[in-house]
């Protein structure tokens, strides 16, 4: 059996195709929780993806570099201070009408206070994406897949985050009252808690949920598809019939993305 | 929290109060700053018997009062000699603090609207400086600067044993500015004053007075 149709596309247009998929898949969304060494962290993140550069890799290989992960993220970190409960002691004093003494008077910190850290950044990927055919709701759908998580260098950005987790956490820290001269131990027992480690692992955790199965639309088109209109009173209209559609990256003369239509 | 306001004793205050003279102290503790709580004789069953003075040395007795569906002090009924002093204050569950108000023969004892014999106590949480004044709208002011001390932990839990005294007379308050640390309790004695309250100008509309020199305060 031949093809019906056939298109091809070379690696400069297989990278527009790439730079469009990437604006219409637009911003993601997540949200999560997880730990910061022994505080937890929820958190709400987005990411979109934009520039890369593609290059077709006979067999079925899209191969892109430098692809630019932009990722925000609200993270909420939930701080125990009980562990600075202490009492304020008995004062005695002196008044016209007796000492008067009063009682002790035990101070309790928050138990959860809570810390809210705005954080953008970008990461830059490169990793080997796949090509997938679907019939999906009646539409035909060509997706670039990746096919493996790529190893991402989060440590700069896992120092600024670490640096605005600690400023906003000082910041927290200063309302609460009694903590004053307490401050510079509970800072020591938050910055001992976590560090550099736990911060690249929340972030990798987050970053790896946008790009595990990064998926782009390249391609779509509809299974059924009018070709002549109705001319009444005898002639119906035309549609025709999409069976089947392949893709593959095919080694020519020079590399090509290859669409292959069945009708 | 840890607002400096006479009106709710929240954790970290104590209202006290000397009862000098014998009779049926009939009181009710209240979250609202209202006059409700104790005009006069409703059952809130919460009482202080003071006894007529006897030879022996003054006793502190201490009321605890607590939220659970409504406030709770105890214990509820107490019995005292005169001219010993009853000090109130909130465990942690009355967060939201309280008023003690009551009379007794015809003398009205309020913590928020303290005339004689009454004693406010603010441990003060956060360094800053604190223009206070009274709520009720008398003249009386005063200022209080908290700092924060050094990391020296255990030099600092000391010092708390240190408190500061005003006296309250009239519309005055001597001393009117008082310097102390974070942690710090300031006592202020209340004498033939008017109805007052010690409240942070910052919890006033205004600063609770048109007085142009307040509006430039915390």
């Amino acid at each position: 059996m031949t093809t019906d149709t056939i298109a091809a596309i070379d690696q400069t247009a297989a990278n527009t195709l790439l730079h469009a998929a990437e604006s219409a898949l637009g911003a993601l969304t997540k949200t999560g929780g997880g730990s910061l060494g022994p505080f937890t962290a929820g958190w709400k993140a987005s990411a979109s993806f934009a520039g890369g550069t593609a290059a077709l890799e006979a067999p079925d290989t899209i191969a892109i570099d430098h692809l630019r992960v932009n990722y925000s993220l609200n993270l909420n970190v939930g701080i125990d201070l009980s562990f600075l409960d202490f009492c304020l002691p008995q004062v005695c004093i002196w008044t016209p009408w007796g000492t008067l003494c009063t009682p002790t008077i035990c101070v309790t910190f928050p138990t959860a206070i809570s810390v809210t850290v705005p954080f953008s950044t970008s990461v830059e990927i490169s990793a080997n994406f796949g090509i997938a055919v679907k019939l999906t709701g009646g539409t035909w759908i060509v997706d670039v897949v990746i096919q493996a998580v790529p190893t991402l260098d989060l440590g700069a950005a896992a120092t600024l985050l670490l640096t605005a987790v600690g400023a906003a956490v000082s910041v927290a820290l200063l309302a609460v009252p009694f903590i004053g001269p307490l401050l510079s131990i509970a800072a020591a027992v938050i910055t001992a808690g976590f560090g550099i480690a736990e911060v690249t692992g929340l972030l990798g955790s987050i970053v790896t949920l946008f790009v595990s199965g990064l998926t782009f639309k390249v391609w779509t088109h509809a299974q059924t598809f009018q070709v002549l209109a109705a001319a009444p009173p005898f002639t119906p209209a035309v549609h025709v019939l999409v069976t089947n559609v392949a893709a593959a990256v095919q080694a020519s003369t020079k590399n090509e993305l290859v669409l292959s239509v069945d009708i | 929290m840890n607002a400096l306001d006479s009106r709710f004793v929240r954790v970290g205050d104590c209202f006290a109060h000397r009862f000098s003279m014998p009779g049926t102290f009939r009181y009710a503790v209240s979250v609202l700053p209202s006059s409700f709580a104790a005009h006069h004789h409703e059952s809130s069953g919460l009482t202080i018997t003071v006894t007529p003075a006897t030879d022996a040395p003054q006793v502190t007795h201490y009321v605890t009062v607590s939220a659970a569906e409504g406030l709770t002090a105890s214990p509820d009924r107490i019995t005292v000699s005169a001219g010993d002093l009853v000090v109130w204050s909130p465990a942690k569950s009355a967060a939201l603090g309280f008023r003690v108000r009551g009379k007794i023969a015809e003398h009205i004892v309020d913590s928020g609207s303290m005339r004689t014999e009454s004693i406010y106590t603010h441990a003060f949480g956060l360094a800053g400086r604190y223009r206070w004044r009274d709520a009720n709208g008398s003249a009386l002011k005063g200022e209080i600067n908290v700092a924060a001390p050094s990391d020296d932990v255990e030099a600092w839990l000391e010092c708390l044993k240190d408190g500061a005294f005003v006296h309250v007379r009239g519309e005055r308050a001597e001393p009117e500015s008082v310097e102390i640390a974070v942690g710090q309790t300031v006592v202020w004695a209340v004498e033939n004053a008017p109805g007052v309250t010690i409240t942070d100008v910052a919890l006033l509309a205004h600063g609770g007075r048109s007085d142009p020199d307040d509006q430039a305060g915390r």
